[in-house]
């Protein structure tokens, strides 16, 4: 038990520090990185809080910036994706390495434990990413909301809406507001995405040659569109009836498809690494 | 002992690169792998590291490990150094730490004596290094890993003159009766006084394979001002002619690898 952990530990180690630049910091940096940019890209309204924030004078009027604050939707979701994206990053050098590093590829690891290795790496760098999302998120929310909570509440009060209640978790500023909303609700399916999304380019990696990302992507694109249009096809050849989503079928695909995916994503994996010539 | 048995491989079936190779490589010896280039000569070294995969025959260690089977047996007993080894960023310290401990019978003294021999700061940065550098970063630590089957794939490649002579007495001083050294190299003269059997490869098939001492039993080597018919082959040097002829006397030469490479190449002998 104790020789198999090891074993683990020292294949972990390698995959981390000697194939890639797995480390707190760099999950920690990566993470940083992708929230930034997800807070320009999913929330329109951060050019102009930055702005407030700088100079309140570039708004026509103090009430004006103060509407502004009020109806601040800080609801990001592009947060659920930042630790799978950051898992993935971190993953593609020691992947590489697996397919073009003579040094690695006749490294004395069983191909059982590299996938296991990978699958813990891909847990724990998940796990640390959703801590630091769910931190970064807390943090900025809890300041904003310290810093222009009284402000909003002072407009409010002003114009005589002693009790304005928003139900909506999206808005900062509202009664109920939870910062915790959107990474821990959703932990399990964060993890199980990010073990198919990682073992799936950790496949396309080591399938193709060159530009194996753009080609499994390419691929995985190609597929959905046939299936989207096959399903659009067939559904108007059976009197245009329309499918109905419902939470059950989120729950079939969360716990049921994409496990079978993963499972059969991972023996790709092992006879890749069997199998795969260079 | 590794076995080779009707190893053959392709890329594309039209154009084998090794075409039925059979042979058993014996412990405690220094093999010459020689050929032109693209004979196949980095693909049986990829073949016996387990890196392709044969498409006929197969490869064993000690009659036990299928080169085929990639198991963590088989890669225990092996360790390649390329003819371009990937950099790394690490520092060497990590380097040693992380990788060391995937071979058992690693030395850390023989690693640093072949460090301070090649003249390399022990702590540097791999990639910060010179091209010539890491290969003698890479020689050292294959050394040092002490694995049954040691393949260089061009060893003395981008190695200046003073670290080619290090690393020959580096390779002396691991050489036991328990290893095998396949040495693929088109620079014979780096290591002419180190191998004890010549595999050639050409065309695909081993056209020689033979211990120098057979070899010259079989052959002499010398030099000659005048051409005579019992001259085998021939090559014109600076004064005179270095030669070929069969060892009917039984007199003792040392062996010119690069004349009966030369000699095999024009199917000479």
């Amino acid at each position: 038990m104790r020789n198999t952990l090891k074993k683990h530990y020292y294949s972990i180690r390698e995959i981390c520090h000697g194939s890639g630049y797995i480390s707190l910091l760099s999950i920690t940096l990566i993470t940083l990185l992708l929230y930034v940019l997800s807070l320009f890209f999913a929330n329109k309204q951060i050019i102009p809080l930055l702005i407030g924030t700088l100079n309140k004078n570039a708004f026509a009027s103090n009430t004006e910036y103060l509407i502004f604050l009020e109806s601040l939707n800080f609801n990001n979701e592009l947060t659920i994706i930042i630790p799978i994206l950051c898992t993935i990053i971190l993953l593609v050098n020691p992947t590489n390495q697996l397919k073009s590093n003579t040094l690695n590829r006749i490294l004395p690891i069983a191909a059982k434990d590299k996938v296991i290795s990978f699958l813990v790496i891909i847990i724990g760098c998940t796990i640390i990413s959703i801590f630091i999302t769910t931190l970064l998120d807390f943090a900025i929310k809890q300041y904003l909301r310290s810093k222009y909570f009284n402000e909003v509440l002072t407009l409010q009060e002003s114009i005589g809406e002693l009790y304005k209640y928003r139900t909506r978790n999206g808005y900062l500023f509202s009664v109920d507001y939870s910062p915790f909303l959107n990474s821990t609700k959703h932990l399990s399916s964060i993890l199980i995405l990010s073990l198919v999304c990682n073992t799936l380019i950790i496949n396309f990696i080591l399938l193709f040659q060159k530009y194996s990302i753009i080609k499994g992507i390419s691929l995985i694109v190609s597929v959905l569109f046939i299936a989207f249009y096959l399903r659009n096809s067939l559904i108007k050849m059976n009197h245009n009836m329309a499918l109905e989503v419902t939470s059950y079928a989120y729950e079939t695909v969360y716990y049921i498809y994409f496990p079978i995916m993963f499972i059969c994503l991972i023996m790709s994996f092992y006879f890749l690494l069997k199998q795969k010539e260079n | 002992m590794i076995t080779i048995n009707n190893l053959g491989f392709y890329y594309k079936k039209e154009k084998p690169i090794v075409k039925s190779i059979s042979t058993q490589l014996q412990s405690g010896k220094i093999y010459g792998l020689l050929g032109l280039n693209g004979e196949g000569k980095t693909t049986l070294l990829k073949l016996l590291a387990g890196l392709l995969f044969p498409k006929t025959g197969v490869i064993t260690i000690d009659n036990k490990f299928p080169s085929t089977e990639r198991s963590k047996e088989y890669f225990e007993q092996l360790y390649m150094v390329p003819d371009q080894p990937t950099s790394s960023a690490l520092h060497i310290p990590e380097f040693i730490k992380i990788y060391s401990i995937f071979y058992k019978d690693f030395s850390h003294q023989l690693f640093e004596e072949a460090l301070i021999a090649f003249n390399i700061a022990p702590k540097s940065k791999i990639k910060s290094l010179s091209f010539g550098q890491q290969k003698k970063f890479h020689l050292a630590f294959a050394l040092a890993t002490n694995t049954k089957l040691l393949l260089l794939d061009e060893p003395t490649n981008g190695l200046d003159i003073p670290s080619k002579a290090i690393f020959r007495k580096l390779l002396a001083k691991v050489t036991d009766d328990e290893k095998i050294i396949i040495i693929s190299t088109h620079l014979v003269h780096d290591i002419e006084n180190l191998i004890d059997h010549v595999l050639i490869i050409k065309e695909g098939l081993l056209v020689l394979d033979s211990n120098i001492n057979a070899i010259l039993q079989l052959y002499s080597f010398g030099y000659t001002s005048m051409l005579t018919d019992d001259i085998l082959y021939s090559e014109k040097s600076i004064a005179n002619y270095k030669t070929i002829r069969h060892n009917q006397d039984n007199r003792e030469t040392a062996i010119d690898i690069e004349l009966l490479f030369n000699a095999i190449q024009d199917q000479k002998l």
